[in-house]
């Protein structure tokens, strides 16, 4: 009897911690990801001094997020200061967010166009209005692979099969190359690819502006096959997206977000060096060593959109491009999709630059 | 005993208890199941859960374009190779481990510390050593198995009866005879087991692994078309994974007669 009141005790007290642990507050969870994830941001702080309380904000990021995510995180500091209590959700995969935001979990989410126009033709009532950011991709290759040609046989990796990397690279390859066949494989993440190529493990990958400058700084041998940022500036990659309902519903939270994402993306072409200072609060992460040469690469090909994006042939370009690669079924127009409204009643109110 | 009309009471025919075929029951469960799945699909929002009716077609689909067996030879590929070394490595780590007791004592903790390790924890340690390869798969695949095979081998070995050890012993037998005569057979059923266990991790080992290293296979087709907001073919890659490992764990079981018949026997 004696024993089995020992084994109860135990198993209640193990129990009991369990419980207090997962009890236990803590900011979001770094999502799972694949080799060698970056550390996960640190959430948005209180407000100091808070003005009139609008309650929370969750704003959705489908991946470990980047340099590139940075002005966006940075916005959360002029949501702050309109009395918001914002709640950056982190998800693995461009799939999780949109599926949290179609399940009303997430009301504003930043989604790749190409997730969100594919969960469109599934029928989602789903909107894009804003643009996060534009295309700043690049095909690079190490040593030998240095033309489209070599890619013949060779370990090009891309983030997945419904990567716009990889779309973008097909493309490329079906007009320039089209007999070439490279050995694909996926690593999630431009930071994880970029070190795949320090190591040697892979041959070639499309990267993003701050990993490429990361490799041109460590590799002697870094070939630059194509830079999409130039050949392919209408593609939007990255857009926020909400429920069609939620634009009737809430307009004035979603135009405080997108005036917060205008502000914060003007910030920085008006002072980069000001943006280099405060990206490691959201950003820890961030490489200080080549961050002046990403600011003025991101400068030059206009990544984050002052104007919020989303221009008409931009939205058209984007769905044509997909349509054009196969990936998208042909009926999806860019007014079903896309929803400028608020995005010109923001502009009405700050102007445009 | 006296007959119900003898003791006054109405005569009625004896009832007969009605057996329900567990077939029946079976069959009827399946079909319940369908059902709801059906019902539940197409109350879903096309993202997630899809219909049975969807995900048949997908099926078909994918088993008429060829996608679906180029995947599942992938996905065998690694499978089988990982199991086969678990398997040659988990036993003989197992025999050994169970008859030394001071082998086990020293290499108990390292087999409790894989018992209890995210395995996927280990991927980018591996990745990185040996790259976006199928020798990464493999390595995958063993140590999801590996673990069940030894503890479940060695688990065989010390429940072999002593009596047995002693006696051979006794009639003059050496050290070989013990092992192949006495151990090795006693040992057979926690082995089988275990072999049946590891094969089980060896397809959840698989489909973890290419669905986070690689461009072939059947865990890759999942991570493909869920990209793509296609639950049905998800679905349907999901339901043949689990198809053909519970084929190939059946014919396990074939294996587990054939070298354990006389264990089976004793349960008449």
């Amino acid at each position: 009897m004696n024993r089995w009141r020992g084994v109860a005790a135990t198993a209640l007290g193990a129990i009991i911690l369990t419980l207090a642990a997962g009890c236990g507050g803590s900011k979001p969870a770094a999502p799972a990801a694949a080799p060698a994830p970056a550390p996960a941001p640190a959430a948005a702080p209180k407000p100091a001094e808070a003005p009139k309380s609008k309650g929370k904000v969750f704003v959705g990021y489908p991946s470990i997020p980047d340099l590139s995510d940075a002005p966006s995180m940075l916005a959360w500091d002029e949501l702050i200061k309109m009395g918001y209590d914002v709640v950056p959700k982190f998800l693995a995969t461009p799939e999780l967010l949109v599926q949290a935001v179609v399940r009303d979990e997430i009301p504003v989410g930043i989604a790749t166009s190409f997730a969100f126009l594919q969960a469109r033709q599934k029928g989602s009532p789903l909107k894009a209005i804003a643009q996060q950011v534009a295309n700043e991709w690049s095909l690079v290759g190490r040593g030998k692979t240095k033309t489209l040609a070599d890619l013949e046989g060779a370990k090009l990796a891309q983030h997945s099969a419904a990567a716009t990397g990889k779309m973008m690279t097909d493309a490329l390859m079906k007009a320039k190359a089209p007999n070439v066949k490279p050995q694909v494989l996926y690593v999630p993440g431009s930071e994880n690819r970029a070190d795949a190529m320090i190591k040697g493990t892979i041959d070639a990958t499309t990267v993003e502006l701050a990993d490429l400058v990361r490799l041109q700084a460590k590799l002697s041998d870094l070939n630059l096959m194509a830079s999409f940022a130039e050949t392919l500036p209408d593609l939007m990659f990255s857009v926020f997206i909400v429920k069609e309902d939620m634009i009737k519903k809430n307009p004035e939270l979603l135009k405080d977000i997108i005036k917060a994402s205008l502000q914060a993306n003007r910030r920085f072409y008006d002072d980069t060096a000001g943006f280099s200072e405060r990206v490691p609060k959201y950003y820890p992460a961030v490489d200080q060593a080549t961050l002046p040469q990403v600011l003025d690469l991101y400068k030059k090909f206009k990544v984050y959109p002052i104007n919020g994006g989303l221009e008409s042939a931009a939205q058209k370009f984007t769905i044509d491009f997909y349509v054009d690669a196969g990936q998208l079924e042909k009926g999806q127009t860019p007014e079903l999709a896309f929803d400028r409204s608020l995005l010109d009643a923001v502009l009405k109110d700050i102007g445009k630059k | 005993m006296q007959t119900a009309a003898a003791q006054g009471l109405p005569h009625t025919r004896p009832r007969r208890r009605r057996r329900v075929s567990p077939a029946l029951v079976r069959t009827i469960s399946v079909i319940a199941f369908l059902t709801v799945w059906q019902i539940a699909g197409s109350y879903s929002d096309g993202l997630s859960i899809p219909t049975l009716s969807n995900t048949v077609r997908a099926w078909w689909k994918l088993a008429l374009n060829g996608e679906l067996l180029q995947a599942l030879a992938a996905s065998l590929q690694a499978t089988l190779l990982g199991f086969g070394f678990a398997g040659l490595f988990g036993m003989t780590a197992g025999l050994l481990t169970g008859w030394y007791q001071w082998l086990e004592e020293s290499l108990d903790i390292y087999w409790s510390l894989l018992l209890v390790l995210p395995m996927m924890a280990l991927a980018p340690i591996i990745i990185v050593v040996f790259g976006f390869s199928l020798a990464a798969r493999v390595i995958i695949v063993f140590l999801f198995a590996v673990v069940v095979i030894v503890v479940n081998t060695a688990t065989g070995v010390r429940q072999v009866d002593h009596a047995l050890v002693d006696m051979a012993r006794s009639f003059g037998a050496n050290g070989r005879q013990l092992f192949f005569r006495i151990l090795l057979p006693a040992a057979m059923p926690g082995a089988v087991a275990g072999l049946r266990l590891g094969l089980g991790r060896s397809f959840a080992g698989m489909v973890a692994a290419e669905m986070l290293v690689s461009s072939v296979g059947m865990g890759n087709l999942v991570t493909h078309y869920a990209s793509r907001f296609e639950p049905e073919y998800v679905f349907a890659a999901v339901i043949t994974t689990v198809a053909v490992a519970i084929g190939v764990m059946h014919s396990m079981r074939l294996l587990e007669r054939r070298f354990v018949a006389w264990k089976t026997a004793d349960r008449g």
